[in-house]
């Protein structure tokens, strides 16, 4: 891809960092000389402080009135005040904190920026051009990247650099990629995702053959497309005007958060993603799920007296710009996403492929972007993604999904997705049957990343499970019990917010979700298949164990060795301890007791 | 008990004053605190000998020693305090800064921007918060004019800028 378009001066015409160093080899030593003084009379005491200080200082200022005063102290100041990040910081503390502030936000609209908003500017966005017309800053005045970056980024064209992707994507829009290939030979320089026509995507297919890799399931034949919904903003702004769907950290109403959509210029906009408002309730039913998605094992969690399964269906609404961050789905379950309108960028990673630009912890409890997608983008780690799919064997995949379009996200796997056009878009998470020992692995090895579980509901649920059980004494029943004993002792002791994700509270108190979940498929009469995926998770934790022992691991034992400081003893003593910590239960049956 | 010198550092300021400090309590200096790991390290895998005994020196080039003096005092008086883990910073945006503190960064201008730029240099982030909220302290609830007074900074809008500025100031008084 493309990198190098250009851009449009910040309206402030405020300058790169960079540039500060044409400043200072200009031959121009009279300009030189004038613009430092005119830093210095501007700025004052604060002009040996670094960006980074000022900002933090700047957002300390929480109050409208007073950034709004200090920003008319001087230009350079104005511009460091015009920082979006610091006014969304304070309208989202105001919004957040009082309803008050809520109502009158709501009423007064959104004004185009975050600074307008929250201080209500007129609307008309020419009178606020005239202003920033006369407040611009001489060249190089002011070189930051910390103002001068989000401004680069929210003025991304996507379509000018993922032209050639869109390009050829668009070729095999709702095309099985089959059809596609016979007629044409094209260069493509990445790896594609499959396009498959849905009526061959059968649930005995997609178990066998695809439970574990990603696909785009397409539609060729439903060339009015009645397959899916068929919404654009419009149509759902008819229907649902006043709905409050969750943006992030807010909760506009739809009208509301369409005029942001249109009109903001944020680096990162805020995204729709809704599950639970009554909207939801009328939209969940005017879509099916393909065939091939629809056992989901997740139902168990959710089912007669049994309510405690995670949110699991959103809908997405997002303007161009809008996307997620490389993430992967929570509770190692797997996802379907169809997009309604809109088109949208994907990239996947297979699970042992760490993203680039991307930090992960090494038990990869955390993940942090520390940039966004547009500066992923722009700093070149999406060619890096490029570069990386020339691998073969690393799988790197890159699609845009279109209208109609629905993808799958297999367990485990890397994505980050970027709305190129205004978005809607349908997903569920859900355990297909080939899926479920990814999630008995998560449940039993990752426990501390197990997150959308509720003590309230689940207790509830694990209650009338031992209720159903009431004269059987097995092993699980037995852990339940205690589970909800030692619940009621700690909940007594330190207090406990019952209707929190339970991910938050983790270290308090874990909760046995791997024997709630296997108690279900037996009550399901599912008992086959709990055997095998056991049996699966069994060979798994083998296999891993075996690689663990093969891979060179550095080790401080090693490292010591190497640089002959332990006495002969000392070895002797911290190989038994390694050899102790080493061991490792592949056991499921009735003594495993690993709680 | 006279801690012995294995257990302190010197660091030199800028006027080449000698400060000797406890590394337990310099520590609270995420820089300082890596150099005397990378040195203990370094030591550690080449001959133990070597450094025995010998005291670690760290030249601190832009600080000068009336500001090193309120730095180490201030991390003495903390050398007890554990703060809250940097990364879940949002919430402590709003936490008052600590009576200690504020009284301890009661000092003239220039000697509290000295503070607050050795306190980013340092890495000190405790400190840094605290600098850079007497900072907003001073700006919160002033008008223009005093805040120029206090900053130092010289009104150099053109007319026509001026009534920009006024223009604003009318649209949010309409709020």
């Amino acid at each position: 891809i493309n990198l190098s378009s250009s851009i449009k001066p910040h309206p402030l015409n405020v300058k790169p960092s960079g540039n500060k160093f044409f400043l200072e080899i200009s031959p121009d030593q009279r300009y030189k000389q004038k613009i430092t003084e005119k830093r210095k009379k501007q700025l004052g005491y604060l002009v040996s402080f670094p960006d980074d200080l000022i900002f933090k200082i700047l957002s300390y200022v929480n109050s409208p009135k007073d950034l709004l005063t200090l920003s008319h102290v001087s230009k350079i100041i104005y511009c460091y005040c015009s920082n979006e990040e610091l006014w969304k910081n304070i309208y989202l503390k105001y919004y957040n904190s009082d309803e008050s502030f809520q109502q009158k936000f709501e009423k007064n609209g959104w004004k185009g920026s975050w600074r307008s908003s929250l201080l209500n500017f007129p609307s008309d966005t020419h009178k606020r051009d005239q202003i920033t017309k006369f407040l611009k800053c001489e060249y190089n005045l002011l070189c930051s990247d910390t103002i001068f970056r989000p401004y680069q980024c929210s003025q991304i064209n996507y379509h000018l650099i993922f032209e050639k992707v869109i390009a050829i994507e668009s070729l095999f829009q709702n095309k099985s990629s089959s059809d596609v290939n016979r007629k044409t030979t094209i260069d493509i320089p990445y790896n594609q995702v499959s396009r498959i026509s849905e009526n061959e995507m059968t649930l005995e297919n997609f178990a066998n053959n695809w439970t574990n890799y990603p696909f785009i399931l397409v539609n060729p034949n439903d060339t009015d497309r009645k397959r899916w919904p068929q919404w654009e903003m419009t149509d759902l702004l008819k229907r649902f005007p006043n709905e409050r769907f969750r943006q992030e950290s807010v909760k506009w109403p739809l009208d509301f958060y369409s005029d942001y959509y249109r009109k903001n210029e944020d680096e990162s906009p805020l995204y729709l993603f809704d599950c639970n408002s009554d909207a939801m309730k009328t939209i969940t039913k005017e879509y099916e799920v393909p065939d091939c998605f629809k056992y989901d094992l997740f139902q168990l969690f959710n089912k007669d007296d049994i309510k405690c399964r995670p949110d699991y269906r959103w809908i997405i609404i997002g303007c161009k710009r809008t996307g997620s961050t490389f993430h992967k789905d929570p509770n190692s379950t797997s996802a379907w996403n169809t997009v309604i309108s809109g088109c949208k960028l994907w990239v996947m990673l297979p699970p042992n492929v760490i993203p680039p630009g991307v930090s992960v912890s090494e038990d990869q409890s955390e993940v942090t972007s520390p940039i966004s997608l547009a500066e992923w983008v722009l700093s070149g780690f999406f060619n890096d993604i490029l570069g990386m799919s020339n691998v073969k064997e690393n799988n790197c995949l890159v699609c845009i999904t279109f209208p109609g379009e629905c993808i799958y996200v297999p367990a485990g796997w890397w994505h980050c997705v970027i709305n190129l056009k205004d978005s809607i878009a349908l997903t569920q998470n859900f355990i297909p049957k080939k899926g479920l020992v990814n999630v008995f692995d998560f449940f039993k090895n990752k426990k501390k990343q197990i997150s959308g579980f509720h003590f309230k509901d689940v207790n509830r649920s694990i209650k009338s499970v031992i209720k159903k059980n009431k004269n059987q004494n097995n092993r699980r029943i037995e852990i339940f019990r205690d589970y909800l004993k030692k619940f009621q002792e700690i909940k007594e002791k330190y207090g406990i917010d019952e209707t929190e994700d339970c991910g938050e509270q983790y270290g308090i108190i874990p909760i046995p979700l791997l024997e709630l979940f296997e108690e279900l498929l037996i009550q399901d009469n599912n008992s086959k298949l709990l055997n095998e995926t056991k049996e699966e998770l069994r060979q798994l934790e083998k296999e891993r164990y075996n690689e663990g022992n093969l891979k060179v691991k550095s080790s401080k034992l090693w490292d010591e060795l190497i640089h002959g400081r332990i006495e002969n003893k000392e070895i002797q003593e911290k190989d038994n301890d390694n050899q102790v910590s080493n061991g490792f239960t592949f056991n499921f049956d009735e003594s495993d007791d690993d709680e | 008990m006279a801690p012995s010198p294995n257990d302190t550092v010197v660091l030199l300021s800028s006027d080449h004053q000698r400060f000797v400090v406890e590394k337990n309590i310099i520590n609270k200096s995420i820089v300082i605190k890596n150099i005397i790991e990378e040195l203990n390290g370094a030591a550690d895998s080449d001959d133990p000998q070597d450094l025995e005994g010998e005291q670690i020196e760290i030249p601190v080039g832009n600080v000068r020693s009336s500001v090193m003096t309120k730095i180490i005092e201030w991390c003495k008086h903390h050398r007890n305090t554990t703060f809250p883990d940097d990364d879940f910073d949002e919430p402590n945006k709003s936490t008052p800064i600590d009576d200690w503190d504020k009284k301890f960064l009661e000092v003239d201008q220039d000697m509290l921007y000295e503070i607050i730029l050795a306190a980013n240099y340092l890495n000190i982030q405790p400190l840094l918060d605290a600098g850079c909220k007497v900072v907003a302290e001073m700006i919160k609830g002033k008008g223009v004019v005093e805040i120029r007074n206090t900053f130092n900074i010289v009104n150099d809008f053109s007319p026509e800028e001026e009534e920009a500025i006024r223009k604003e100031n009318e649209w949010a008084e309409d709020r």
